[in-house]
């Protein structure tokens, strides 16, 4: 791999591309990228791709030039690897993919590589889609059948919607319930 | 099929084993009306033994329970864990429901993990499909159980095999939860196992109750009895080991009278979908909560209409390898007693449907007898001692008569005294037994420890659980008074943690208890110090209480606490399950960051591409909500109302766009919490993978 060329002359590229280079390096963690030679080599190929195009002109920030060089890269190699079409991929999917091969424990060392990538990798890679639910549900509605409370269920039931209705009337009949309460203790407390 | 001669000795039992109940309580009322009336006949006099009498009921079903427990466990065969050449169901018509919210799921995902190799080891495992049915509303819970539940598929290759489903509004808690999935999948299946967030179950046991199911096609629901588990405080411990030295003695009693239209705990239990859509939908009650309206105890009034609708309900006693975990401390137990307290009591209308089977209804009133039963004898002792102040200011001095029962002709002292002790032996009678059939039985005595160890234990529980009653004595008979006066509660997440409480929380929950134990020994010090030694075990369970509670909080250490660990967990099974996989198995752990949720959501590209994923596939619709700008990342995401976040969680357009943004910042257009969210990831892995 050709090393960096960073122009010491430039102060501000430099702590820009540094930022980048930390940046990039974080979101490969955040792949589960934790082979540290690995990381080491993908994050220094971006950030070549990164310094190229910045002193070809592009005026964006380096941090929002490297994570879309990640993207780009990402792309290429997974639709390169299925043989999709890259312009109608969507990165969540790729993601979703690399996690459903497991890429941390066992692939990461193919990760943006081309050539001898494994089948088994491959076919675990083509799931793109997590079924969280079976394909199709079964309709069913659970209905309640009635249950005859009696007359003290009927007469809580006309009490309830007769004090919804005047709760002044519910408020006087606790005021009076509270009152006999107290009543009763005080009569028991006198004898 | 149940025969006329089966149905005609559930009868039997019922009506005999009630009869028993009624009689001893007719004696201990006479003994007590007999001991009060010698000295005078009073209002006061009538109140306390109308209120005697119905506090006899609980103590007299308990002794009963635990009588026939301990004869019909003599005979008992070990727990039958092989379905023995029945036949099984077919494939893939077994659902099992694991209903969460807001739970620890890394816990709840290794029980999940264990239990599926567990069912590996059979051979059965094409017979079941696993659901975890989220009603989970913590962006943080959501976001963790998608990634738990990817991870566990991928880990088990079980992408068609374990199912997540979170329903946007959870509405009517666990019940309708359960309902959700009977409408939507239940047809799929012919029988669902229903667990609990905290179950654990062996593989083994579950082939045996499908085949159970099987064999019996009238049998709706089969209830198994889950012992506590993975206690890891003193006080969790000792519960675990009273539970598994006790338990099965109340178990089997309870077994011998209710027989096929036997009771629903909830959990650990597998019932027959068919009946259950049919006839299980849960009536509203009268009037409004927390008395009326939804049905909150679901499991008890779902036994009574699957009984109602003809199909048995049946507690095996017989089938082990089947736990769940209990709360780590007393305060946590009360929190969750005061929501069966309320659902319990609920329960009360439901004595009035005159379609529902007795035996239904005797549940009913021992659930309500549960909680209500505190408060009676709250007033029971109040009453009791106001009549000794009473008779101690007066400085008469007292001429009793003869009375009517046996005993009427002897001293009024020595009167008292025997009916305490029949009242007290009737109370402590079922643990003595508990601990004779495991102190007689050499495999079971072998397994405590043996009988030193097993009598030194038991010993402790029973001076732990006597100072700790009138404790929960206060908080059931607060929770009665509350319910009553019309304050609900809300549906809280259990404490799983061992952690063990702090002081101050513990006396601002506590204060009542310790002045009504300053109080009780106030009082009884006026009336002579010998009422104050018999009043001893309550009034200095009541002040010593936040002590009591405190310390049987902390994590259990010591030689002790092993060897009650090690009594208290001790089938092979049980080691398999937990010290195999639970306790060891580290696979589930990915949280070893403190960022919440939504920030994981936005920033981790596998638990974004997860979220986003099952947000296209169940066809999520979008919330309406505007896409956020660069702007959103200046702000700290603490400052956002969880409804915005919860509304930016549920839109994938949103989810996805956040995501690309927020790698794309520089350090300047980041809130420092952000910032710090991205910087986590460092060659140190904080997620595993």
């Amino acid at each position: 791999m050709e090393p960096l060329q960073l122009k010491l002359d430039h102060p501000e590229l430099d702590d820009a591309l540094s930022k980048a280079y930390l940046r990039v390096e974080q979101y490969l963690c955040s792949l589960r990228i934790h082979n540290k030679r690995i990381l080491s080599e993908l994050t220094h190929a971006i950030l070549d791709d990164v310094r190229k195009r910045v002193l070809g002109g592009d005026a964006r920030e380096p941090v929002q030039i490297a994570m879309d060089a990640i993207d780009q890269h990402v792309v290429s190699w997974y639709s390169g690897l299925m043989g999709l079409d890259s312009t109608a991929m969507e990165t969540d999917r790729i993601r979703l993919s690399l996690f459903r091969a497991d890429l941390a424990k066992q692939w990461s060392r193919y990760f943006l590589r081309t050539g001898n990538i494994p089948e088994h990798f491959l076919k675990e890679m083509r799931e793109q889609t997590l079924r969280t639910i079976p394909e199709s549900p079964s309709s069913a509605t659970m209905q309640p059948e009635l249950l005859d409370l009696g007359k003290i269920g009927k007469w809580a039931e006309d009490t309830w919607r007769l004090f919804g209705k005047w709760p002044v009337l519910g408020a006087i009949t606790a005021g009076l319930a509270y009152l006999a309460a107290l009543a009763f203790v005080i009569y028991f407390a006198s004898l | 099929m149940v025969s006329p001669t089966q149905s005609g000795m559930g009868v039997f039992r019922r009506v005999s084993f009630f009869l028993m109940v009624f009689a001893l309580m007719g004696f201990l009322t006479w003994m007590f009306a007999d001991l009060l009336w010698r000295v005078d006949v009073s209002v006061l006099n009538i109140a306390l033994v109308l209120i005697f009498s119905v506090l006899s009921y609980p103590l007299c079903v308990g002794f009963w329970q635990a009588i026939i427990g301990f004869f019909s466990g003599l005979r008992e065969r070990p727990p039958a864990m092989d379905q023995g050449g029945h036949r099984l169901p077919k494939p893939r018509s077994i659902a099992v429901n694991i209903p969460v919210y807001n739970e620890d799921i890394e816990m709840v995902l290794l029980r999940l993990k264990a239990l599926y190799l567990s069912l590996k080891l059979t051979g059965q495992l094409d017979l079941f499909d696993f659901y975890l049915l989220s009603d989970s509303n913590r962006a943080d819970s959501w976001v963790s159980e998608e990634y738990g539940w990817a991870r566990l598929c991928r880990q088990l290759d079980a992408f068609d095999r374990i199912f997540y489903r979170r329903r946007k509004r959870n509405i009517h808690q666990k019940a309708g939860n359960l309902l959700d999935f009977c409408e939507s999948w239940g047809r799929r299946y012919t029988y669902m196992v229903v667990l609990d967030a905290d179950s654990l179950m062996d593989g083994g046991s579950l082939v045996t109750m499908a085949a159970r199911m099987e064999a019996d096609p009238k049998l709706g629901i089969l209830q198994t009895i889950p012992l506590l588990t993975r206690a890891r405080t003193r006080y969790g411990l000792l519960q675990q080991f009273a539970n598994r030295l006790y338990g099965p003695l109340f178990s089997r009693g309870m077994n011998f009278w209710q027989g096929r239209k036997g009771n629903y705990w909830g959990h650990n239990a597998i019932i027959r979908v068919d009946p259950f859509i049919r006839h299980c939908a849960l009536p509203d009650l009268p009037g409004r909560p927390p008395l009326g309206g939804k049905i909150l105890s679901h499991d008890f009034v779902e036994a009574a209409l699957m009984v109602k609708a003809g199909y048995a309900v049946r507690m095996d006693t017989s089938i082990g390898g089947s736990f769940e975990e209990g709360p780590p401390d007393a305060l946590d137990s009360a929190m969750r007693d005061r929501r069966w307290c309320q659902g319990n009591l609920q329960h009360f209308w439901l004595l009035f449907a005159e379609q529902l089977h007795w035996a239904s209804k005797l549940h009913f009133i021992n659930g309500i007898f549960a909680y209500a039963g505190s408060l009676l004898w709250l007033l029971f002792l109040t009453l009791s001692t106001a009549l000794a102040f009473e008779w101690e200011k007066s400085r008469l001095t007292l001429i009793p008569v003869h009375g009517t029962s046996p005993v009427g002709s002897l001293s009024i002292g020595a009167h008292a005294l025997l009916l305490f002790g029949l009242v007290m032996s009737i109370l402590i009678l079922p643990k003595l037994l508990g601990y004779s059939h495991a102190a007689l039985s050499p495999s079971l005595r072998g397994r405590f420890g043996g009988f030193v160890a097993l009598t030194s234990m038991a010993a402790g529980e029973f001076v732990f659980s006597t100072l700790l009653a009138p404790v929960m004595m206060v908080f059931h008979s607060s929770f009665v008074l509350l319910t009553l006066s019309g304050k609900g509660i809300g549906w809280a997440t259990q404490t799983r943690d061992h952690h063990g409480l702090a002081w101050w929380p513990a006396l601002r929950s506590l204060r009542l208890h310790t002045a009504s134990g300053l109080l009780l020994l106030l009082l009884s010090l006026q009336i002579g110090w010998k009422p104050m030694l018999w009043l001893s075990p309550i009034w200095a369970g009541l002040l010593l209480s936040v002590p009591l509670v405190v310390l049987s909080s902390r994590p259990a250490r010591g030689w002790a606490a092993r060897r009650f660990a090690r009594a208290s967990q001790s089938s092979a099974i049980e080691d398999q399950l937990t010290s195999g996989i639970i306790n060891n198995d580290s696979t589930m752990a990915f949280f070893t960051d403190s960022a919440d949720g939504f920030q994981n959501a936005v920033v981790d590209p596998m638990f974004n591409s997860i979220h986003v994923s099952i947000l296209r596939e169940t066809h999520a619709e979008e919330t309406g909500i505007a896409v956020p700008e660069q702007s959103f990342f200046k702000l700290d995401p603490a400052g956002i109302s969880p409804q915005r976040l919860f509304n930016l969680l549920e839109s994938e357009a949103s989810m996805r766009k956040l995501h690309h943004m927020v790698w794309r910042l520089s350090e300047g257009d980041l809130h420092p919490v952000w910032q710090r969210t991205i910087e986590r990831y460092t060659l140190k892995p904080i997620f595993a993978p």
